[in-house]
């Protein structure tokens, strides 16, 4: 019970960490020049910064869980397909986890490269699907939506840097959200 | 490892599911969510920042957009009838009727909703201005639905895994375009004014890789190779509907040398170029029928419906605005499929189109937003200098987001005249953009915005010009919206809702 409301307060966290990342995307210009269009991308994702903080602080064993609730939470604020958004956020919780078995994520350098990581990999997935269903809908026929160029790479990148940087340095905030105590490893 | 060994297999089998859907489980998966789908009012922020300090001010004129749309959709009606009046027989009696959607998958045949559906048979021809098009295959889609569901369909569609039965649509035809390989229509080359001088048979698409030409058989003589084709299928000679659609145009007869699709050698391909665009360019069309008690022309006006006085829209309100993925512009509306709203579904800010719903579930809908980079629509383009003038079909164009200016850009390639310099060059090139046919749950005639049409340099050679337009006077999505909930044909309301452009203007 107690891990229970561990998980609805996480996912609630990764909630408002979502409406602020697109509160912060609203506030960036409209204009679809290149410039703008980097401006945009140069948002953190927060929710994904939540889902690799929280793979550092809680058990092993919850890794899969951690991301089920991540992909909820996600899928509130975008248009991606609920098992797209799964698989990214399991991708993403499982790279953080694998890096977390050679040394802990509270080195500076390792939550860079977690958080960018985790971000690229689930950006540039996220990327791929849509790409891929919009291409196969075009092919069919059938009603499809999105369809991404190759050059859009650059967004993903953009924005897995400013999350790396982000990682660095709103750590310590994310690796003690309130509410999540419940949800801790145990020592070791 | 154990822990990783089920992420890793979740993932994969997520990641399968993910590029090839299946309906019930993306469905579940949106049932699985909806407690998720509680916190959509978290977003609000993002919807109060996207809204800035100009949404409120810009009050437009509601009313003066609805009427160009009912005058657009005058000039639709009209421009099914045939320019030359005399190809219309004394015997022949046109029904008229808008294109619904497509069949399936299937390219080469689409729905017609007819205003009478009673004379209309199975091989009658069906036409679109001097065009023809091809043949009635079938009336009727959908069967009735079963008088009792099976316990596993039942529990389906209390879960909202499965939809319901479709209602049987008896005014519905299904049209055999002439672009079927199965399709044949005997023709005749007029040369030098009207002098017949070779008969063919044309039906199916010629072997060209980049254009849409039908498809030549039989030519009395390989010597013609160019001319008007008209449909030639006399009485005398053949008992079939297609002689009620004697004269009519199929294309001009066209040779070139090129290597066919499939072959690897060059030689010459002869087929006829079409007038009308059969993928996306088809709006209004005229059944060919012989009934003796038929009704004469068409009605042009009885039957028209506001856009904003049909019935089938339901006022919704953006929840949130933005994307958690930064290359795509998509909003929240807080209806869902529980209201009745289904993939595809126009959102409107009074007669704008603000976007289309991708998916929904049961608290509420996805919407793809006009500036969503992939955004396809099918699009008629009416002049701003004479907005009764025959509308110009553009067919598919895509969105690629927005330009330097703020503007909404689309693009694509006309795909039967090419590009349209006589209509540019009488009417101009300042435009309204409007929807047009065959889009599901999108109705005709639903405005996009205004541009100028631009021409694009193509990258290859002889390609197909490319068609731009910067849409500017878009809708609102942090407006009062409405969502369709019904298709796209619109049927007037049983209460009239005159009240309803005035309520939208009031709004803003």
């Amino acid at each position: 019970m107690k891990r229970g409301i561990g998980y609805v307060l996480l996912f609630l966290w990764i909630t408002l960490a979502g409406s602020l990342q697109l509160a912060l995307s609203a506030i960036a210009p409209t204009g679809g020049s290149d410039a703008a269009q980097l401006v945009r991308a140069l948002v953190p994702d927060l929710m994904t910064l939540v889902l690799v903080a929280s793979v550092g602080r809680f058990a092993r064993r919850d890794v899969v869980m951690l991301a089920l609730v991540a992909a909820a939470a996600r899928a509130t604020w975008t248009i991606a397909s609920p098992f797209a958004l799964i698989a990214g956020c399991l991708v993403v919780a499982l790279l953080a986890d694998g890096i977390r078995r050679f040394a802990e994520l509270d080195r500076a350098s390792l939550r860079f490269c977690a958080a960018g990581a985790g971000s690229l990999a689930l950006s540039a997935w996220l990327l791929f699907v849509d790409f891929a269903r919009a291409s196969e809908a075009r092919a069919r026929g059938q009603l499809g939506f999105g369809g991404v160029e190759a050059a859009d790479l650059s967004l993903p990148l953009a924005t897995a840097l400013v999350t790396a940087l982000a990682g660095v340095v709103l750590w310590p905030f994310l690796g003690n959200l309130p509410g999540l105590r419940r949800l801790e490893r145990r020592a070791f | 490892m154990h822990t990783r060994t089920v992420g890793g297999m979740l993932a994969a089998a997520a990641g399968v599911l993910a590029l090839h859907p299946v309906g019930p489980l993306e469905r579940a998966a949106d049932l699985f969510l909806v407690p998720a789908r509680l916190v959509a009012p978290l977003g609000a922020p993002a919807r109060v920042v996207a809204a800035g300090p100009s949404a409120s001010t810009g009050r437009r004129a509601v009313a003066q957009e609805a009427a160009l749309s009912l005058r657009l959709e005058r000039a639709i009606r009209a421009s099914a009838m045939p320019d030359d009046e005399g190809l219309i027989g004394p015997d022949v009696v046109p029904v008229a009727g808008e294109v619904d959607s497509r069949v399936g998958a299937n390219p080469d045949h689409i729905a017609v909703r007819v205003t009478d559906p009673a004379p209309i048979e199975a091989g009658q021809p069906v036409v679109s201005g001097d065009a023809y098009v091809g043949t009635v295959e079938r009336v009727a889609t959908s069967r009735a639905p079963a008088a009792r569901a099976s316990l596993l369909e039942r529990i389906g569609r209390r879960l909202g895994l499965v939809g319901p039965p479709a209602a049987p649509e008896p005014d519905i035809v299904v049209v055999r375009l002439v672009t079927d390989p199965e399709a044949r229509v005997g023709g005749r080359v007029e040369e030098d004014g009207e002098r017949p001088v070779c008969r063919l048979v044309v039906g199916g698409l010629a072997p060209r890789p980049d254009r849409v030409w039908l498809a030549v058989h039989n030519p009395e003589s390989r010597a013609t190779r160019s001319g008007l084709v008209r449909v030639h299928e006399p009485l005398d000679v053949v008992e079939s509907y297609d002689r009620l659609a004697e004269g009519f145009v199929l294309g001009e007869l066209a040779v070139e040398r090129l290597r066919p699709r499939g072959e690897v050698v060059e030689r010459d391909v002869l087929g006829v170029v079409p007038r009308v665009d059969f993928e996306s360019g088809l709006n209004q069309v005229l059944v060919l029928t012989d009934d003796p008690f038929g009704s004469g022309a068409p009605s042009l006006e009885s039957d028209v419906v506001p856009v904003l006085e049909a019935k089938g829209w339901t006022p919704a309100r953006a929840t949130s605005i933005g994307d958690a993925s930064p290359w795509r512009r998509t909003a929240r509306i807080d209806l869902g499929r529980g209201a009745g709203v289904r993939a595809g579904a126009a959102v409107v800010d009074g007669v704008r189109l603000v976007g289309r719903v991708a998916r929904g579930d049961r608290r509420g809908a996805s919407v793809a937003l006009l500036d969503d980079p992939g955004f396809r629509v099918k699009v008629i383009a009416q002049s701003v200098q004479d907005p009764d003038a025959p509308p110009l079909v553009l067919g598919d164009l895509e969105s690629r987001g927005r330009d330097a200016d703020g503007r909404i850009a689309f693009e694509g390639r006309p795909r039967s005249d090419g590009w349209p310099a006589a209509w540019l060059g009488r009417y101009g090139s300042e435009v309204r953009l409007f929807t047009g046919s065959g889009m599901a749950r999108v109705p005709r005639g639903l405005l996009l915005g205004r541009s100028r049409i631009v021409r694009l340099p193509s990258d290859e050679v002889d390609a197909q010009p490319v068609v731009s337009v910067a849409l500017q006077d878009v809708g609102d999505p942090t407006a009062a919206l409405m969502v369709r909930t019904a298709g796209a044909h619109l049927e007037r309301g049983e209460e009239r809702r005159a009240g309803v452009v005035q309520a939208a203007e009031v709004d803003r």
